[in-house]
């Protein structure tokens, strides 16, 4: 996708304010994918995810002609993401708290299943593992890594997101950083990784 | 496990490669739902039936119901007729009363503690950036159309905000508690007072007329003023330090500690508490330029004024420094 620098946004994010509707739909498609994962990480369930991203665009567009000028759009449909999610987290646990529905309760504790010992042999389960180690990351640290380094977010614009200082940013990034590369060389992942995706 | 920090840039390497690998991968997946989800995005922006999502638009009142009594007319006016008649001009007279009556309550904007700040376009065009913990109310009738407009731009301002008025001939007046500005196109921060510190104006461009009680003063651009006792004081300012919050800065020059741990408790979303040894009209002068963090400025007022502070289960707690007997 070619359109994620800066000035590309920037460009587009002007065209979209003034109803473009063409713009709109290139915006969409170069962060359809990002925002989804975004949603998917932070909700866990595609469609919930889907339907959340749906809504941030949906307000984008209504919002268009007010938002100023210096918004930038990138960040802004992140954290409308992130709060739509969030939104429907805190009504979910408070649906919960309300029901104490003791099933539902033991089967969010239960332990995920361990991976299966051969797993790691075929590379294209490689992500997967990937992943499946950056979901065991503390929520905030999960959040700051994969905004910065999967969707390519400035340290700045992560800050807008989600809500704290880009000094906070660099330190869950940090944090989550160190325990990722223990894990994986715990795992003994490094050298596949090496070997499938470092030309 | 130590490593040499070769080996640690190595790594980092690697673990990019792989995390661009997760991205490519998924990304693929995605493009095949991307389309359908476009389609249904359409669908949905495109219903009818759909309601815009906006917050508070100062829609302008609709008049149509009279369109509806024009071709009755033509016919003759039998019984019904009339009654039909009568109720469209009472509900005619209902929807221009509602009107009347919605109009004349204020908008109501307020910016959660801990937030950040972001512009709010009142409906004449001017912006203003309310800080942390700030409320801002205008007139729902800025902008209507020429018999029911505003004649005066009145906000209420509790807080903090920066102004950037627009230019429109009706003059422009910010309300706090205990002063009021009043403007007619520039750029200016309003603190509101709070407690035993008095509201604050800081010019950052244009010309404003600032009034406390009695008192009346006029400041231009590089020029501040804050309420106190006996009127109001002038005060220096740093002009391109105007408002530095907006970015997420923080600036204070010769300002109360009070007034600065409000700020932050406000910025921050803590609950700052200082003891009584404190002597909260001690000023200090502090300058970030990007966000700081809670700690560092309250570090930083601390080392100034020879206080400590300590954490609470809410947020911070400042103490007087330890006397020796």
């Amino acid at each position: 996708m070619s359109l994620t620098s800066q000035d590309d946004l920037a460009d587009l994010a002007v065209r979209v304010r003034s109803g473009d509707e063409a713009a709109f739909r290139q915006l969409f498609d170069a962060l359809y994918g990002p925002l989804r994962r975004s949603a998917v990480a932070l909700v866990r369930d595609a469609a919930v995810a889907e339907d959340l991203v749906q809504e941030a665009f949906v307000r984008l567009w209504d919002w268009r002609t007010r938002l100023e000028a210096e918004t930038p759009l990138r960040a802004w449909l992140f954290r409308t993401v992130r709060n739509l999610a969030l939104n429907l987290r805190r009504d979910a646990t408070n649906r919960q708290q309300l029901l104490t529905d003791p099933m539902a309760l033991a089967s969010a504790a239960a332990p995920r299943p361990a991976p299966s010992p051969d797993a790691g042999v075929a590379g294209d389960d490689l992500a997967a593992q990937v992943s499946a180690l950056v979901d065991e990351l503390p929520p905030r640290q999960r959040e700051a890594l994969l905004l910065t380094r999967v969707e390519g977010l400035s340290h700045a614009e992560v800050s807008e997101v989600m809500g704290c200082a880009p000094r906070t940013v660099n330190n869950h990034l940090v944090a989550a950083l160190i325990t990722l590369r223990r894990k994986l060389r715990d795992v003994g992942m490094m050298a596949g990784a090496l070997l499938w995706w470092v030309p | 496990m130590t490593m040499d920090p070769e080996n640690e840039l190595n790594h980092a390497d690697q673990l990019d490669a792989v995390l661009t690998a997760y991205r490519r991968t998924s990304t693929e997946q995605d493009i095949v739902g991307r389309e359908a989800a476009w389609a249904r995005l359409q669908a949905r922006l495109h219903d009818p039936a759909r309601v815009p999502f906006t917050d508070d638009v100062p829609a302008p009142p609709t008049l149509e119901v009279s369109r509806v009594s024009s071709p009755s007319a033509t016919r003759p006016v039998t019984r019904s007729a009339q009654r039909l008649g009568w109720s469209i001009a009472a509900a005619l007279l209902l929807t221009v009363g509602g009107v009347g009556v919605w109009g004349a309550t204020p908008v109501e904007r307020t910016v959660a503690r801990g937030a950040a700040a972001a512009p709010i376009r009142l409906p004449d065009g001017s912006r203003v950036w309310v800080a942390a913990g700030g409320a801002l109310s205008y007139d729902r009738r800025l902008a209507w159309p020429a018999p029911l407009r505003a004649t005066r731009r009145d906000v209420e301002l509790q807080g903090t905000a920066f102004f950037d008025v627009a230019r429109d001939g009706r003059p422009f007046r910010v309300r706090t508690g205990d002063a009021s500005v009043e403007v007619l196109g520039t750029h200016f921060e309003v603190r509101s007072g709070t407690g035993p510190f008095g509201s604050r104006v800081q010019v950052e461009e244009g010309r404003v007329v600032v009034t406390a009680g009695s008192a009346r003063t006029e400041l231009i651009a590089g020029q501040g003023a804050m309420v106190s006792a006996n009127g109001l004081t002038r005060q220096p300012i740093a002009r391109q330090r105007v408002a530095t919050w907006r970015a997420g800065g923080l600036a204070a020059l010769d300002e109360p500690i009070g007034a600065v741990l409000d700020e932050l408790s406000r910025r921050f979303a803590v609950e700052i508490t200082a003891d009584v040894t404190v002597d909260l009209l001690a000023t200090v002068s502090l300058f970030y330029p990007a966000a700081p963090g809670v700690e560092i400025v309250l570090g930083d007022v601390c080392t100034a004024q020879g206080l400590t502070f300590e954490r609470t289960s809410r947020g911070y707690r400042v103490k007087g420094a330890v006397h020796e007997p």
